[in-house]
């Protein structure tokens, strides 16, 4: 699945039932509506685990962190367990400023990214670990 | 030098401000930028989310100082909250406490204006560190020079111990959090990393 706005995109992909929101671009009062249904289709999917992989956006503002709060709260209303990996840019000093850091699940980076889901559904082939 | 650019009440206008401001400051440190990005960000969504209005993005750039400035026709004033970690809403206004070395809200007849000031880099290639210590003096030097205008002083600042200190200083914010509440905290830590980023940018890092 794949979701896209001039600025913003989400990849979705899977590893071991844990289901990864790979967003990329900027993310502000444009481009929030872009989260809020993938995030509302995994937890209608009743999928164990949503994760947010926020460490490839190049921006995000009160507004994209509002979206963020409100993808933990959907997951809360569905049972679904929520990650958030929030990079090291500007996004995690926004999480920080804000103190919603503290609120907010963090997940470690995969030590390899999971497969994306190509548009078929399928995911590629398994690359080697790396050392 | 004053630039200014009119934008539509519509969503991607957001975004259009935002690289704006970051198109004219190329040139300033980049937590300058980030800063300046965030706030117009933050400002330029209170006009199309909570004004309904156009509005009007200025940015004034002297030697010492970057001043950008959002007027809308809105009727309505922006208020500052203090939401929770956990609660969705309400931050927008209070990053720009944070994080401007000033601010404020002036009323007009048709709506209002709101600004934000952060230090311009110096022609010299001074380091941003030494700014700190002048933040004080230029932020009462903006208020005396508009004093008709709405302004809630950055008590933050000028408590702030010296914002170069030892790793100490930053466990003691750390410590402190609970007490004085997150964004209390987190403006004095926000101060260290713009020092420590400038540090950095200057080759001269102590993390």
């Amino acid at each position: 699945m794949q979701a896209s706005q001039p600025g913003f995109e989400v990849r979705q992909s899977v590893r071991d039932g844990r289901h990864t929101l790979l967003l990329s671009g900027e993310l502000d009062l444009a481009t929030v509506a872009g989260l809020e249904t993938p995030v509302l289709d995994l937890c209608r999917e009743g999928v164990s685990t949503v994760e947010l992989d926020l460490s490839r956006l190049t921006f995000m503002d009160s507004t994209g962190l509002r979206a963020v709060l409100r993808a933990q709260e959907l997951c809360a209303e569905h049972g679904c367990d929520f990650l958030v990996i929030p990079g090291s840019g500007q996004v995690l000093r926004l999480l920080e400023l804000t103190g919603t850091i503290e609120s907010l699940p963090l997940a470690d980076a995969h030590p390899n990214r999971p497969a994306e889901v190509d548009q078929r559904g399928e995911p590629p082939p398994n690359e080697p670990d790396q050392p | 030098m004053r630039q200014a650019r009119r934008f539509r009440c519509r969503a991607e206008s957001v975004a259009g401000a935002r690289h704006f401001v970051k198109d004219l400051l190329s040139e300033e440190p980049r937590e300058i930028v980030e800063a300046a990005e965030l706030m117009t960000s933050e400002l330029a969504t209170n006009c199309v989310r909570h004004a309904h209005s156009d509005f009007e993005l200025a940015i004034h750039r002297s030697r010492e100082e970057i001043r950008v400035e959002v007027s809308d026709h809105g009727q309505g004033q922006p208020v500052m909250r203090s939401p929770t970690p956990r609660e969705q809403s309400g931050r927008g206004l209070r990053i720009v406490q944070e994080l401007a070395e000033d601010w404020g809200i002036t009323p007009s007849p048709n709506g209002k204006l709101v600004w934000f000031a952060l230090p311009a880099r110096t022609q010299t290639g001074e380091p941003l560190r030494t700014h700190a210590g002048e933040r004080k003096s230029r932020s009462t030097a903006s208020r005396e020079q508009a004093p008709e205008q709405s302004h809630q002083p950055k008590q933050s600042h000028e408590a702030d111990p010296g914002s170069h200190g030892a790793a100490s200083s930053y466990v003691d914010l750390l410590e402190g959090h609970g007490k004085r509440g997150p964004f209390v905290a987190h403006s004095r830590i926000a101060t260290l990393w713009r020092s420590r980023w400038s540090l950095k940018a200057y080759g001269t890092a102590l993390y």
